[in-house]
């Protein structure tokens, strides 16, 4: 492999459909998608992630927040086929270049996984193969689908290491996920995950299990990886820095369903919702010195005990009597935009105070 | 350091090998009856039977004998059959590999039984194919082997003949032809439970992350199967396999004389009955050693499965 392998326009693998005209549908497209799951010991289903709907265009890099618990891991697994034993998609689409993974079968999404879409986990100590050379784990999906020979792939997988910034690559590749640090093993990650050129990668928190500096070279890495290969990222986090930094536009979980959406820039200048609001006041600021972080009063509900109406209502400050029944649909904001929560004006006049905090 | 650990592990051997002789050289004399009389017959006279008993040193107490016995030991001398006109040593040598060639058909075979069944199993728990497996294997656990070996005879060897009923022929294919009937049996004894162990450790490999990073990178479903699955699941499962091998080296006594086999068990169970009582000591030797170098390379080969062990 040459340099900026990554870089260059995709040669291989064949299209599933013609390409989509400027970017229109979105190169991801996820509707209506609903998981469920039985809580342990009981037989009834319930529903964690329910009724989201989001695009994500080519070049594209999507930010999707929300606490632990909130379904968006299995919002990634599911879009890949890749839930857990006992969870299961109950409804909804995902298209991926125009093509439905849902309803395609094992082959359709053989066929996109790796090439067309990949996903890099939180802890890549357990999501490596504990037992095999990383250097071994970093080609072998890659060389089957392209058709590598031996020599080929371990040349690939040395350029790949080396543009995860991997140092004396030939001596890491030859060691066991167990004899690497967080930092590489993240770095073989992701290596692993690119080895396809893959159109969208997926982050489920991989930088959650890493100390600080690492996480941030990693974010780098990731970043400059976007910019040189135009690929689509869908970047799981409950670190708001760090969506901050790598993504144009956000979507907040909250218990099963997107709360808000919208770009970036605008959701951190003004949430349009209470749940968005209470995580980007709890999170801490270097410049201003405060006693005590605000948090969210409460937890998040327990899968299968979410409250009736706006499930974030018993912690909202804003809740009124109207929030606590029927259904609360994500309203059209205009602009982009999109919230869930019925007082987005009284939610608007209590971001103002945000501001004048800062 | 590989050649420490093995030395170190073989060092183990001459606690392991005192002890199962003094255990045994003292509850051996415990059976009743005694090999001059069992030899000469029941009309021999008592001064002939004494006679014998002083020649073969069976009139020394009990812990000169044994004194005497591992004096010979450290020689390397395992004393006089006396029955056959031979050393211990040359009959143990004659049969062995009986022996051991039937352990490895019990080991190679057990694999090739349980990778299929258990795989068919852990791909869907709690399907169709996973109750079968679970009922065939609590099937097989309650069979006990002579029965199997005894069934076996009748199917491939009188309803389809197909393997000979016994015995263990003249040439080395006969040899191995002979051994398939007493190597399905040992299989079909540890199989149930290597079945088990590998179907919990590949249902939990499947369900790891990084058999779901496997497929997100797009690996193709054997690939995932093999090099992820059951590479990783046979870490857990050699051990399984380790200790059932180690502990059918003593059910090989029963095999043997189903089949018979002339390898170690056959011979043991002969020597008992004759009160033969050097060859037994040099039998049940054996065995402990074969013990002690199964579990010995059954932890070698987890270290190999497994680059996280380290041997120490």
């Amino acid at each position: 492999m040459r340099a900026g392998h990554l870089v260059r326009p995709r040669e291989r693998g064949p299209a599933l459909v013609p390409p989509a005209p400027s970017g229109r549908p979105g190169l991801l497209e996820v509707e209506g998608l609903t998981v469920s799951v039985s809580p342990p010991g009981e037989r009834r289903r319930v529903d964690v992630v329910s009724n989201v709907s989001f695009n994500i265009m080519a070049g594209e890099a999507v930010g999707l927040v929300g606490e632990s618990g909130s379904g968006k891991s299995l919002t990634l697994r599911a879009i890949l086929g890749l839930l857990p034993a006992g969870a299961t998609v109950k409804g909804g689409a995902v298209r991926f270049e125009g093509v439905d993974l849902l309803s395609g079968g094992k082959r359709s999404l053989q066929r996109v996984r790796g090439t067309g879409v990949t996903m890099i986990f939180q802890e890549p100590m357990t999501a490596l193969n504990p037992v095999v050379r990383v250097g071994e784990q970093i080609v072998d999906a890659a060389r089957r689908q392209l058709g590598w020979s031996r020599r080929e792939s371990s040349e690939h997988a040395l350029e790949l290491a080396r543009h995860m910034g991997i140092r004396d690559p030939d001596a890491v590749l030859s060691l066991y996920p167990h004899e690497l640090s967080g930092g590489l093993r993240q770095r073989v990650m992701i290596a692993a995950a690119l080895a396809c050129q893959p159109r969208l990668v997926l982050c489920d928190e991989p930088t959650t299990a890493l100390d600080v500096t690492i996480q941030a070279q990693i974010v780098a890495l990731l970043a400059r990886l976007r910019q040189e290969s135009q690929m689509s990222l869908l970047y799981v986090t409950h670190d708001l820095a760090v969506v901050a930094q790598l993504c144009q536009r956000l979507q907040v979980m909250y218990a099963g369903s997107i709360v808000e959406k919208g770009s970036v820039a605008e959701i951190f200048a003004s949430p349009r919702h209470p749940y968005t609001l209470g995580l980007i006041r709890a999170t801490p600021d270097v410049h201003t010195v405060v006693d005590e972080l605000t948090g969210i009063p409460g937890s998040a509900p327990h899968v299968g005990a979410r409250p009736a109406g706006c499930a974030f209502h018993p912690r909202c400050s804003l809740a009124t009597i109207e929030c606590s029944s029927g259904e609360m649909p994500l309203r059209d904001l205009g602009n982009g935009r999109a919230s869930a929560c019925i007082h987005v004006d009284a939610c608007q006049s209590a971001a103002e105070g945000l501001e004048a905090v800062r | 350091m590989l050649a420490r650990y093995v030395a170190r592990r073989l060092l183990l051997l001459v606690p392991v090998v005192f002890g199962v002789t003094l255990l045994l050289f003292f509850s051996i004399h415990l059976v009743p009856g005694d090999p001059a009389r069992s030899f000469l017959g029941d009309r021999a006279t008592p001064s002939a039977v004494a006679a014998l008993n002083k020649a073969w040193g069976l009139d020394h107490p009990i812990p000169v004998q044994y004194w005497l016995f591992l004096d010979r030991l450290v020689h390397g001398n395992l004393g006089q059959s006396l029955f056959y006109q031979s050393s211990t040593a040359g009959l143990l040598v004659g049969r062995l590999p009986v022996t051991l060639l039937l352990l490895v058909y019990g080991a190679v075979g057990s694999v090739i039984i349980s990778v299929p069944l258990a795989t068919l199993a852990a791909l869907h728990p709690g399907g169709a194919a996973d109750h079968s497996v679970r009922v065939v294997g609590t099937v097989g656990i309650g069979m006990p082997s002579f029965w199997v070996g005894t069934c076996l005879i009748i199917l491939f060897g009188l309803v389809v003949p197909v393997f000979p009923v016994g015995g263990y022929g003249e040439t080395w294919p006969s040899h191995l032809w002979s051994l398939v009937l007493p190597g399905l049996t040992i299989a079909i004894s540890v199989s149930p439970m290597l079945v088990r162990s590998l179907r919990t450790s590949l249902i939990e490999a499947l369900g790891s992350d990084y058999v779901a990073f496997a497929r997100a990178k797009g690996a193709s479903p054997s690939v995932v199967l093999t090099r992820y699955g059951l590479r990783n699941a046979a870490v857990a499962a050699v051990s399984v396999l380790g200790v059932n091998i180690g502990f059918l080296v003593g059910s090989t006594v029963v095999i043997e004389n189903v089949f018979a086999l002339p390898g170690l068990g056959s011979l043991m169970v002969q020597s008992i009955l004759d009160r033969d009582f050097p060859v037994v000591q040099g039998i049940t030797l054996v065995f402990a050693v074969l013990v002690v170098l199964v579990y010995l390379l059954t932890d070698l080969a987890y270290a190999v499965l497994d680059p996280r062990v380290r041997l120490t």
